[in-house]
């Protein structure tokens, strides 16, 4: 187990861009933790005499990357905002893990009723498009983070349970469940020790996957005002707040939000990438 | 008299590069084929053979370098630019594949791959070729043609897609017919049906048909002449009587020998010791020594050139 | 099977889901907090003025019999009464239909043609700069927020150079006579050029913000779907029958490699009917994304629920025409 791990690390180490990508993204993750405590500014106080102020490049040391249009400090948004897009995305993960793993692994091994009542489901939920899915849902829960988390790990999992059965699916069929079964193991002895390790790999795979996506949806739904206070510094509500002063030439209020939000997902999207065809080369090998 | 050759290939030499390295897959061969006969190449694989075939075709990868002469109607194909060299492929010579069950695109059905090639080289249109394709379709052995002719390839055997594959490349009456390895994937009686066709055609049609395969089997029954190759070298190039009484060359007869007879005692199976070596790897001198039980010193420090013994070319140091 | 039995089969598979769908949609609308009478009446709340207007909306009946009458108006086109505006929401929606649609099929059509036309490219001319360009920016479309695309586009188009407008999708005082409601079509057959011309400055950003992020995505799967392709044995044949480079890419492999593009095509209309809300919001587009989101904000249940509905519905029935095209596309999936 321990060699096929270090394996794949060596494949992936060969794509130089996914290598940079992963940097990235583990200089976010520490941003993420510890961009509160390097915030200079209050994220929520508003200053209604430095508003609009432009940043560094108009010589401005006080606050880095400008004010908004209440005076907030774009900067120390910035950081909480970080935390913010990657908590709610790590939620999101967990979230659609463990139920999407619950629902697959329930459906795809008792089958029969069972299996189609939760499939015919899964095909309701699939016929909305996501961010409209998302978007209402959000709106049902009413605004909260934990909420929007929620409304977003939604999209997911219905196409992760899907993953899940039909790995079940394939695995049940294998001869060493029916050695396990005549030797006398219970059900759930079956599910936890056979299938759930064989269904991980793709498991792991689409959820690595699913970040950047996430952070998106985060974004999306913060820049709507649904589900997410309009007044968190994150990065989609500060671009919603930052809108109507992009034609004034304020535009420093949503060029940064946005750049982050575009680094943070293209990186944890190559990352995925790399991560997935190192893994790949191991399957083939 | 003997007939002047249809196609003279002379010192062709095949390189491919990679990012590693280069491979020299084929090492100055020559072959001549005449119309209306059929010269069988022979060799294991990894040995050329094929390779062969896709330059005289001009179908090489564009990280091929091919250097020498393929003479067909005094013309130098090699030296053809594409677009006249695409109006020579299927029309002039053709070519048949290895795999029938993967050689037909899957999205067309019969009828419309079988018009594309009249309509590429006799300016027909779908309507007119109708009847020549049923015609066509008919001859090569398929049953009830007009109506097998509108399925799709994945509706046929195997067997029925080589057919399909060879009506296809005999469409035009070509002067020439490239089979590489097309009985291997099917079942051997299917194989004999399949031979057995295209000796009638090429009867018919006087085409001049390149053979290509491991199987000595084949060879003696459709081939006049063989070429026996090994590592990207001819080793031996005579008739096929010749080849199956009197073989010169150490690997042909050790080839020979490991075709198991029924009739005999023996109960080991022959063998020819060692392996056929990559060709990123070529051993030095004659490519053969390292497998050889007739070697002589002489054999592993240089290459033997190509020798005429009595009317035939082999490329060994005992002669 | 034929290609019409084919259809029928796929039409009845999915009225069960359609149900489904529509109950769901139901549900959650109703579940949303905040109380539409006391959002309509504001301060001048009295128990007399609640009950009378819960009355009039049908907001006192047991949620079932809410639904089923919802539900059998819904099947006949009625989808009640916007609650802000006092109109039927379904004249509301086709108000503001066909501005969507005009973005989203311009999205699409952006999308799948280049995305097609440089897949195929980068295929063809596979390890060349053109293959690599091609990578990379597929590479970035797919994790660029369509919204904040939106509005770079705007700042840099609109702002600095001023070439195109802000937002909208007409300057003010030019009208065309509407006959379908998209202004392209209705602008050409008025025959008022610079009514066109204008209606098309509006609606490039917003189309091409739109269509970026699939754009890449079909770039990509294009791509890997022709190299897979090109390497296969009937590609092979085809050369060897004499057959013109080009026809060999655009025709033999094409087809083939188009199989799995459509699945991908498919999945990109979900992605821009959700991606069209956000887009006509940064540009302020009159289409149904920005109906919707007022409506959340109002809590407009009958808007909400009939636009929800009306896209769900629409999006069924849209990939039972992908379906239809996969399986024109690919015979052996007919024959199943």
């Amino acid at each position: 187990m321990n060699s096929e791990f270090k394996q794949v690390i060596r494949v992936y180490k060969r794509n130089k861009l996914a290598v940079v990508a992963f940097f990235i993204a583990i200089i976010l993750m520490v941003l993420a933790v510890i961009g509160p405590y390097l915030a200079p500014y209050d994220p929520v106080e508003i200053n209604l005499q430095l508003r609009f102020e432009p940043g560094f490049w108009e010589g401005n040391t006080d606050h880095l990357l400008g004010t908004d249009n209440l005076g907030r400090d774009i900067f120390s948004r910035i950081l909480y905002g970080t935390g913010i897009s990657l908590k709610v995305g790590y939620a999101v993960i967990a979230i659609t893990a463990v139920v999407g793993l619950f629902i697959g692994l329930v459906s795809g091994y008792f089958g029969g009723a069972v299996d189609i009542v939760i499939m015919r489901f899964i095909d309701i939920l699939l016929a909305f498009p996501p961010l409209l899915l998302a978007l209402v849902i959000a709106a049902t829960l009413g605004t909260g983070i934990e909420k929007a988390m929620l409304a977003i790990a939604i999209i997911y999992i219905p196409s992760l349970a899907r993953i899940v059965r039909g790995s079940v699916l394939t695995v049940k069929e294998m001869p060493y469940v029916e050695a396990s079964r005549a030797m006398g193991a219970g059900k759930f002895w079956i599910i936890v020790g056979h299938v759930l390790p064989n269904v991980l790999t793709p498991v792991i795979v689409y959820l690595t996957l699913l970040l950047g996506d996430a952070i998106l949806y985060t974004a999306a739904l913060g820049f709507l005002g649904v589900g997410i206070d309009p007044t968190t510094p994150e990065w989609g509500a500060m671009l919603s707040s930052g809108k109507d002063f992009l034609i004034l030439g304020k535009w420093w209020i949503t060029v940064f939000p946005g750049v982050m939000i575009f680094l943070a997902v293209l990186s944890f999207n190559l990352f995925g990438d790399g991560l997935r065809e190192a893994v790949d080369s191991k399957l083939r090998l | 008299m003997p007939e002047l050759p249809l196609l003279k290939v002379n010192n062709l030499k095949v390189e491919f590069t990679t990012d590693r390295s280069k491979i020299l897959a084929v090492d100055g061969i020559d072959i001549r084929l005449t119309r209306g006969k059929t010269l069988g190449l022979v060799g294991e694989s990894g040995c050329g053979k094929s390779v062969t075939a896709l330059a005289i075709m001009g179908l090489l990868p564009r990280h091929a370098s091919i250097s020498g002469e393929v003479l067909f109607k005094d013309q130098d194909l090699l030296k053809l630019k594409k677009r006249d060299m695409a109006k020579i492929r299927g029309n002039q010579i053709s070519m048949i594949f290895q795999e029938p069950m993967t050689s037909l695109n899957p999205v067309f059905n019969v009828e419309y791959q079988m018009a594309e090639v009249f309509k590429l080289h006799r300016g027909k249109s779908g309507k007119e070729v109708r009847p020549e394709i049923v015609e066509l379709l008919r001859t090569v052995g398929i049953p009830n043609p007009e109506r097998r002719m509108k399925d799709f390839p994945h509706q046929l055997s195997g067997g029925m897609r080589q057919r399909v594959m060879i009506a296809m490349a005999m469409a035009c009456e070509p002067d020439i017919l490239i089979a590489d390895e097309p009985t291997t994937a099917l079942d051997v009686t299917i194989q004999a049906q399949i031979l057995e066709l295209m000796n009638d055609l090429q009867r018919v049609h006087d085409t001049g048909l390149l053979m290509i395969t491991h199987d000595l089997g084949v060879i003696a029954q459709v081939a006049e002449n063989v070429a026996v190759m090994y590592a990207g070298h001819i080793m031996e190039h005579s008739s096929v009587h010749e080849i199956f009484s009197d073989p010169l060359h150490p690997y042909t007869r050790g080839l020979l020998k490991t075709i198991p007879r029924i009739a005999s005692k023996t109960e080991r199976l022959e063998e020819i010791k060692g392996t056929v070596p990559h060709m990123s790897k070529v051993p030095p001198g004659c490519r053969f020594h390292d497998r050889c039980i007739e070697r002589l010193a002489r054999c592993s420090q240089e290459t033997p050139p190509v020798s005429q013994v009595s009317g035939r070319t082999v490329r060994c140091w005992l002669y | 099977m034929a290609l019409y039995k084919y259809f029928i089969k796929r039409l009845v598979l999915t009225l069960p889901t359609l149900l489904g769908v529509s109950i769901i949609v139901f549900l959650l609308i109703h579940m949303i907090p905040g109380d539409p009478v006391d959002i309509m009446l504001g301060d001048r709340v009295t128990d007399a003025a609640k009950l009378a207007l819960e009355e009039r909306l049908g907001l006192n009946q047991p949620l079932h019999i809410q639904y089923w009458n919802w539900f059998s108006n819904a099947v006949r086109g009625d989808f009640g009464i916007s609650i802000r505006s006092n109109q039927p929401v379904i004249e509301e929606i086709m108000r503001r239909l066909p501005a969507t649609v005009e973005l989203t099929v311009v999205a699409l059509l952006i999308a799948v043609v280049f995305g097609i036309l440089f897949g195929v490219s980068a295929a063809r001319y596979r390890n060349t700069a053109i293959d690599y360009s091609t990578i990379g920016f597929s590479l970035l479309g797919v994790s660029i927020p369509i919204f904040w695309l939106g509005m770079m586009l705007i700042f840099f188009f609109s702002v600095i150079l001023g070439w195109l407008p802000v937002s909208g999708r007409l300057a003010m005082g030019i009208s065309i006579p509407q006959m379908t409601g998209l202004y392209l079509v209705d602008a050409l057959i008025a025959g008022k050029i610079s009514a066109f011309w204008g209606a098309l400055k509006h609606l490039i950003l917003p189309a091409f913000s739109l269509a970026t992020v699939s754009l890449a995505l079909i770039v990509r799967v294009t791509r890997s779907s022709m190299l897979d392709i090109l390497s296969e044995d009937y590609i092979r044949t085809a050369r060897a029958k004499g057959v013109r480079e080009r026809k060999v890419i655009y025709t033999h492999a094409l087809k083939n490699a188009m199989i799995p593009v459509v699945t991908v095509i498919g999945l990109q209309l979900a992605k821009l009917m959700g991606g069209a809300i956000l887009t006509e919001t940064v540009f302020s587009w009159p289409g149904i994304g920005r109906l919707l989101v007022t409506a959340i904000g109002v809590r407009d249940y009958p808007v909400v629920q009939g636009v929800v509905f009306f896209v769900a519905f629409a999006f069924i029935a849209i990939n039972i025409v992908v379906d239809l095209f996969y399986a024109y596309l690919d015979p052996r999936i007919r024959y199943d």
